[in-house]
């Protein structure tokens, strides 16, 4: 009798929950929200004929309340640029803590208007805070608004001797500064690096009978702020490069679903704007005055159909089309920046003559893909499918060959010819699936991919890839799975300087920008892969689970005499959960991945060859545990990561290369968190993380911001990030 | 082929043919009505304070009664999990292990349904918009049920939301976790992006399940300066992203597979600086500033060959304008 008091309560507190709704909507603000349901919740549970029924906190919790906020202090002990990379916790001091987490909708028993409001807020009081709004009737329509705001910290100690005062035109200071000027210390100044997003999204969808929807979505981001950029003339320098991007995404859909059909048909516009397209600069190195130009302009636009037909129960049809076109046609540096003296071709890429006199390149890449697909149930337990995909890339650029130069570089010189980098691709999957008993299941597959390329050296691929997987039988709980694959690629032609048609650097074979004969470059070259796949997950108990994973991937590129040779990607896993009770659970876990690459190379007739060793743990532990119950709930977390990587080089002859430090890092990351429920609707909220971060990167540790001599360059004084940090956090959370 | 292959090979055909037949149909084999009671008597015994419970489902999209696509506008528990007639009798406690479960179960306590019954009663309603790829995708042939990843009966399905999403797809992917707590990573713990900003995981038309047609046409949503075209692209970077780069997490910056300059010379091997051996005799930790390597630190080759993604400078050759 007291189960169905109870289920009366529900429905009258569901019934309370659609008024609020409504009077969310109507005030349609968050304050609202927040203050409607204080009175709300002093209501106590009420059955049919008003008695008051006892009801277990919990369950009151959860059938009274669906929206919360929180909001408290936070205290940050030490500034840690890699800590706060993108929540913006970089620096020490205080901070607010405020998150809203709203979610109303109408009683499951209630009147027809199925009318659900959600808002979340979270991170309010940092810089990369976000909040959503969702408002919509639910199988008719919804509008859904978003915002974000995300930082990426790259320095607190970014050191320039540059003006930044207009980030576009970096000046020197006066006397002028160069790089290995011994008394340039006074020159330097320490900035900030890192970048910020702020975006917005507003996502509308329609739902209209007969199985039709409609929907749209727009959305756009700024991404200013600036990144560490290389730059050469006369040395190199790493100077700040200037972000200001617009990105703007519309998505425009129309579907039509029914049980024996799906389609969609949709639009989709990509549209970048670079603010500050061009970096004017004087060189450190060797003083000339240069202009970079920035990432230019472009717009993507796709039209896409996708969809599958059920011909019978058994048998059904996919399809996808889409037409893509991308676009780019941002002006080029005007010739006065001296950075270019261009001649355009009459034919022969030897002897160039005239100008290059293209004021921008009106560059198109269109893009068509068609994939048909047929997938059939010829039994009860036996399925096969097979899929054909199509893909081409079309460019179309203008064609010209030039001579150029870098007029401050004038060894920096050569004849090129714009390449039009055009492929097609085929690819055919055929993958069968037979049933067995115990849960157990056969998958047998084989697919082929050749792409042809038009660019020059960039010639046609083709793989073959034979794969397995079998789900053994499901026995006393243990369920386990292996699969292998093997691939073979026939790859490109070994390089031959004498029979290359790379003329980006002409030159012919003695050229020293010509690659070693006997190259391949890996993305291209022959390759066998063996692919070998273990899973294993064991149910000791209802309350005890354990599982394992191997996962080996190995790639020979057997005719590459230079370039890469071979690697190996392995992965293992183990991991336990154990949860005895809703209010006590606990996961162990422990990850293992071991990359090895081995490449080759060829210096003044000595061949080299270089091997690395990156290998990476992840041990950790999760509980959440119950110490008063109904009162004070725990949770603990422990999360140790090591990544090594291990470089080192051998020779055919001659003096044993001198062995690379490790590139190392090592992070320990403790947190503990208890909320105290000071009533069925309110708790007091307590953190405390601790994080050790400890790295060592050999390519930027002890360079410091410049040289002693000229033969040296301005590096800025980035340094691999190490922190020791404390966090506390201090909220009020209250449920409505 | 000899004839003794032929045979073997008919006889391993047919074995594999017929042996589906005898593979396990999970789910109870005695017939049921739809309960006269519905969500109530249901609630009866799938209380908060129950051992099975359940009562969350009233705040989900589920149990929208203005829905008429919702469960619960006809059948209410039962418009997914069936007819359940026979599961909701009253027993005594003594023959409470003979209770059948309703006849579509998700577990945990009372065998499950088959993956295809269970993923059914959620496709017959789901298969569309972002699952409209279900049939044939990953999770699909690899026997994954919806409910592995999703809590319908919970107000908040973790799998749904930013800060827990990517746990859920941690419980498969192990490899992606070790990777996601690398040095070098997307922010995925930080929670500013998370798996299906990037994946779908109920299926898509690209490879791995991203969420466009190709990888790189996912990675310039966020990355669009790199998209082009441009005057002097560059090759490998043009065809695919993850040429160069782990889309997850790495030991090396900008989540690059190897450390520069090594990944660069996996490919350019010029008898010039992009042969040269640097080693420790180069960096700046065993040797004085004057004999540092300007190829091999910082930003290595990108200290000079700043525009690898793609140059649109008429003397940008080389990437470095």
């Amino acid at each position: 009798m007291k189960q169905l008091t109870l289920v009366a309560a529900i429905r009258a507190q569901l019934k309370t929950d659609r008024a609020l709704l409504g009077k969310v909507l109507l005030v349609s603000g968050v304050s609202a929200c927040m203050a409607a349901p204080m009175a709300m919740a002093a209501e106590p549970l009420m059955d049919d004929d008003g008695y008051e029924i006892e009801v277990p906190i919990a369950t009151f919790r959860e059938v009274t309340y669906t929206s919360n906020y929180e909001f408290g202090f936070g205290y940050l002990s030490d500034d840690a640029v890699k800590f706060g990379e993108y929540n913006s916790l970089d620096e020490s001091g205080p901070v607010v803590i405020g998150n809203i987490d709203l979610l109303q909708r109408e009683a499951y028993d209630g009147d027809d208007h199925a009318r659900y409001l959600k808002f979340s807020a979270k991170n309010l009081g940092t810089e990369s805070r976000e909040a959503e709004l969702e408002y919509g009737r639910q199988g008719d329509y919804r509008i859904k608004l978003s915002v974000d705001q995300t930082e990426k910290q790259y320095s607190h100690s970014f050191v320039t001797p540059y003006d930044l005062t207009d980030p576009t035109d970096l000046k020197l200071p006066t006397p002028t500064y160069r790089v290995g000027d011994v008394d340039a210390a006074d020159f330097l100044k320490s900035n900030s690096l890192g970048v910020r997003r702020d975006s917005w999204a507003v996502a509308y969808q329609k739902a209209f009978s007969k199985g039709w929807t409609a929907s749209a979505d727009v959305s756009r981001e700024l991404k200013r702020g600036s990144k560490d950029y290389g730059f050469y003339a006369g040395s190199p320098q790493i100077i700040p490069e200037p972000i200001d991007y617009r990105t703007s995404q519309v998505t425009l859909g129309v579907e039509h679903a029914t049980s024996k059909s799906q389609y969609q048909i949709k639009y989709y516009l990509s549209q970048f704007e670079n603010e500050k397209s061009v970096l004017n600069l004087e060189s450190a190195g060797n003083g000339s005055d240069n202009a970079m130009q920035l990432p230019p302009d472009n717009a993507f636009h796709q039209l896409s159909l996708n969809g599958n037909y059920r011909f019978t129960n058994r048998t059904r049809g996919t399809v996808y089309t889409s037409y893509s076109r991308g676009t780019q046609d941002e002006e080029l540096l005007t010739l006065s920046k001296g950075v270019v003296n261009s001649t355009i071709d009459d034919g022969d890429p030897a002897t160039p003559d005239g100008s290059f006199a293209p004021t921008s390149v009106d560059i198109t890449r269109d893009t068509l893909i068609m994939q048909l697909g047929l997938s059939s149930q010829l039994s009860r337990g036996v399925s096969l499918s097979g899929k054909y995909r199509y893909e081409e890339k079309d460019v179309e650029l203008q064609d010209v060959a030039y001579a150029w130069t870098i007029l401050d570089l004038p060894f920096q010189r050569g004849v090129a010819q714009t390449l039009e980098m055009d492929s097609e691709k085929h690819r055919f999957n055929l993958d069968s699936a037979i049933r067995l008993p115990m849960m157990a299941k056969l998958k047998l597959g084989y697919e082929f991919e050749q792409i042809e390329r038009s660019s020059v050296d960039q010639e046609e691929t083709e793989e073959h890839t034979l794969k397995a997987k079998l789900k053994l039988p499901t026995v006393a709980g243990l369920m386990s799975s292996i699969d292998i694959a093997r691939s073979n690629r026939d790859g490109q032609a070994v390089y031959d300087p004498n029979a290359s048609k790379n003329i980006i650097h002409v030159g012919g074979p003695d050229s020293p920008n010509q690659n070693a004969a006997g190259s391949q470059k890996y993305n291209l070259a022959d390759r066998e892969r063996d692919q070998l796949g273990v899973n294993l997950s064991y149910a000791i108990t209802s309350q005890v689970q354990v599982g394992a994973s191997a996962r080996m991937t190995a790639d020979d590129y057997n005719k590459a005499v230079y370039g890469l040779q071979s690697s190996d990607q392995d992965a293992y896993s183990l991991d336990l959960s154990y949860a005895p009770s809703q209010s006590y659970s606990m996961h162990l876990y422990y990850g293992l991945q071991d990359l090895g690459y081995r490449q080759a190379s060829a210096r003044k007739g000595v061949d080299w060859f270089l091997d690395t060793e990156d290998q990476s743990h992840l041990i950790g532990t999760d509980v959440k545990f119950s110490v008063i119950p109904n009162r004070l709930d725990m949770t603990v977390g422990y999360r140790y990561t090591q990544s090594v990587a291990e470089i080192h080089h051998s020779v055919s002859s001659g003096t044993t290369p001198t062995p690379l430090p490790d590139l190392e890092t090592e992070i320990h990351t403790f947190e503990v968190m208890g909320e105290y429920h000071l009533d069925a609707h309110s708790s007091v909220k307590a953190q405390y993380l601790y994080e050790n971060y400890d790295s060592a990167n050999w390519a930027t540790d002890n360079i410091g911001p410049l040289g002693t001599s000229s033969t040296t360059y301005l590096a800025a004084g980035l340094e691999s990030p190490n922190h020791e940090l404390h966090y506390v956090g201090l909220t009020y959370k209250r449920a409505f | 082929m000899s004839s003794s292959t032929w045979i073997g090979g008919l006889i391993l055909a047919l074995g594999l043919w017929i042996s589906p037949v005898m593979a396990d149909e999970h789910g109870s084999a005695v017939v049921q009505q739809l309960t006269e009671r519905g969500t109530d008597g249901c609630l009866k015994c799938h209380s908060s304070e129950s051992n099975n419970p359940v009562v969350s489902v009233l705040h989900t999209p589920h149990f929208m009664a203005g829905d008429p696509n919702a469960p619960v506008s006809d059948k209410g528990c039962e418009g997914c999990h069936g007819a359940s007639s026979e599961h909701a009798k009253k027993l005594a406690e003594e023959k409470e292990h003979l209770r059948v479960p309703p006849e579509v179960n998700w577990g945990p306590k009372m065998a499950k349904s088959s993956i295809e019954s269970r993923n059914t009663a959620c496709l017959s309603c789901h298969e569309k918009g972002i699952v409209i790829n279900w049939a044939g995708s990953a999770h699909d042939t690899d026997d994954v049920a919806c409910s592995d990843c999703h809590s319908s009966h919970l107000q908040r399905d973790p799998s749904l939301d930013k800060y827990s999403e990517a746990d859920v797809c941690f419980a498969c992917h192990k490899t992606e976790q070790i990777e996601a707590n690398k040095p070098s990573h997307h922010p995925m713990r930080e929670g500013k992006v998370t798996c299906s900003d990037c994946h779908n995981p109920h299926g898509s038309v690209g490879p791995a399940s991203v969420l466009d047609a190709t990888i790189n046409d996912t990675c310039y949503r966020c990355h669009a300066e790199k998209r082009g075209p441009f005057l002097w692209e560059h090759q490998p970077v043009a065809e695919d992203c993850t040429n160069c780069h782990f889309a997850h997490g790495s030991t090396n910056e900008r989540l690059l597979k190897v450390a520069r300059p090594f990944i660069c010379q996996q490919c350019h091997t010029a008898n010039h600086h992009q042969s040269s051996i640097y080693d420790g005799d180069d960096v700046a930790i065993t040797v004085t500033d004057t004999d540092i390597a300007r190829q091999l630190t910082s930003k290595a080759c990108t200290n000079c060959h700043s525009q690898v993604h793609g140059s649109n400078h008429p003397s940008g050759v080389r990437r470095t304008r």
